[in-house]
């Protein structure tokens, strides 16, 4: 990151071929988990890079551009769960398709079944659950890049932990 | 801790979402960097776009908003059963809203408090008089400040019916054409020197931003005798307009209640 950082001038095109090199899958992943349907998360995270790239000095100037891309794509992925809430009806977690049972190995069967379910989850539970998982973030980090309390994150990770494990089972 | 519920526990549900989380997505990075580029050049387009659009309206706007129409609606009917002197005249509006000066005053119907139309019971009207002041727009004053003073004479117990009507349509305001928000109902502090039998004050917000304009109306009911007063001026609080017209109401109703004591109006 810190080339992408100290990047300047003409090397700006490159920081940005950099960071979408280096990061763009990881965004991508990242927004699957927050809206599952693969097409609609490279939408996202096209939109997010290209508004990225007209800020890029704003960027490169974050404290962790990384962080900030990635809050970012939470936000646009919020927001497009929002508008998506208004027009779609909410699925309930008995509608859901036949999720794999565990095989013994402790192993789901199916990672689109898992994302199904994670679907399900209220945004913030299923957020928190993305960011801690996906990306392996500290609560307090999810806690900063969610504007709520570590005890939030917890409490969310939680419900969202049980709510997941209920909806597997099933 | 693990808790087990019908073969699946937390950690399998933690495993499988960090599973899920390292999962190569198969993305294709060119095509992802080109489809951000190509977005982050429509999306400059579309604000320089914008720009020149907002870049018009400053230069234009307030030169269309000198021709904002200056003429009042008078009410029905168009009595000259109110004398002149039964209105305020324009010194002691001035000392209230500074720099308007008198603006023409045509027929037609004008009742209500947000809206001007027609009042169903207009017959009883037994007289009627409007006046209206405006300023010159200016820059950085595009809407140009205005008074508006209607004083009006019921027969019987119009009057009453006609605060109700009112009252009852100020409840049901929305935007009109040229205000930025909905109106709002407020106290109407209109102490006068005559009986007030009941006011009723609402104001709606003209212009936004760093120098906000307010349109107020009050109306104040004493006996058979109304007035209505529109104010639309510069303050950075709503406040500031509804006092002013609160003001003018209550020195109007004083001048036309005076007159009116002496035999000299609507009779």
């Amino acid at each position: 990151m810190t080339a992408v950082v100290e990047a300047g001038g003409e090397a700006q095109v490159l920081a940005f071929e950099d960071f979408v090199a280096a990061r763009g899958p990881a965004l991508v992943r990242l927004a699957r988990g927050l809206l599952r349907d693969p097409d609609t998360a490279e939408d996202v995270v096209q939109d997010v890079l290209a508004k990225a790239l007209l800020h890029w000095k704003r960027v490169q100037g974050a404290d962790d551009p990384v962080a900030y891309v990635n809050r970012m794509v939470v936000n646009a992925s919020t927001s497009f769960w929002r508008r998506a809430a208004r027009r779609e009806r909410p699925v309930a977690a008995e509608d859901l398709p036949d999720a794999g049972r565990a095989d013994g190995t402790g192993q789901l069967a199916d990672r689109d079944e898992l994302l199904t379910a994670l679907r399900t989850l209220p945004t913030k539970q299923r957020t928190v659950l993305v960011l801690r998982h996906f990306e392996d973030m500290p609560d307090e980090q999810i806690a900063d890049l969610l504007d709520v309390t570590t005890g939030t994150v917890r409490s969310n990770a939680h419900r969202g932990l049980a709510a997941l494990r209920t909806a597997l089972s099933r | 801790m693990r808790e087990h519920a019908r073969g699946v526990d937390e950690e399998d549900v933690v495993r499988a979402l960090q599973r899920a989380g390292a999962a190569d997505p198969h993305v294709d990075v060119s095509a992802l960097t080109a489809g951000a580029r190509g977005r982050a050049r429509t999306l400059r387009r579309r604000r320089q776009g914008l720009a020149g659009v907002v870049a018009v309206l400053a230069l234009a706007g307030p030169a269309a908003l000198s021709q904002w129409p200056q003429e009042r609606v008078a009410v029905q009917p168009a009595a000259t059963a109110v004398p002149d002197a039964a209105l305020l005249d324009t010194a002691a509006v001035q000392a209230v809203v500074e720099g308007v000066e008198p603006v023409p005053v045509s027929t037609g119907t004008a009742t209500g408090l947000c809206r001007d139309e027609p009042y169903g019971g207009t017959s009883s009207i037994a007289a009627g008089r409007s006046a209206g002041w405006g300023s010159t727009p200016t820059v950085l004053r595009p809407t140009p400040e205005q008074v508006g003073l209607d004083v009006l004479v019921f027969e019987g117990d119009e009057a009453e019916q006609w605060f109700s009507q009112t009252e009852q349509q100020a409840g049901s305001c929305t935007v009109e054409a040229v205000e930025t928000s909905r109106w709002t109902l407020v106290a109407a502090d209109v102490a006068a020197d005559v009986a007030v039998d009941e006011a009723v004050a609402l104001f709606a917000q003209v212009q936004s931003g760093t120098n906000p304009s307010w349109r107020a109306v009050v109306a104040a009911r004493s006996g058979q005798l109304v007035v209505r007063v529109g104010v639309t001026s510069y303050h950075s609080e709503p406040g500031g307009t509804v006092e002013q017209a609160a003001t003018l109401a209550r020195q109007a109703l004083e001048r036309a209640s005076g007159l009116r004591a002496a035999g000299g109006a609507a009779r």
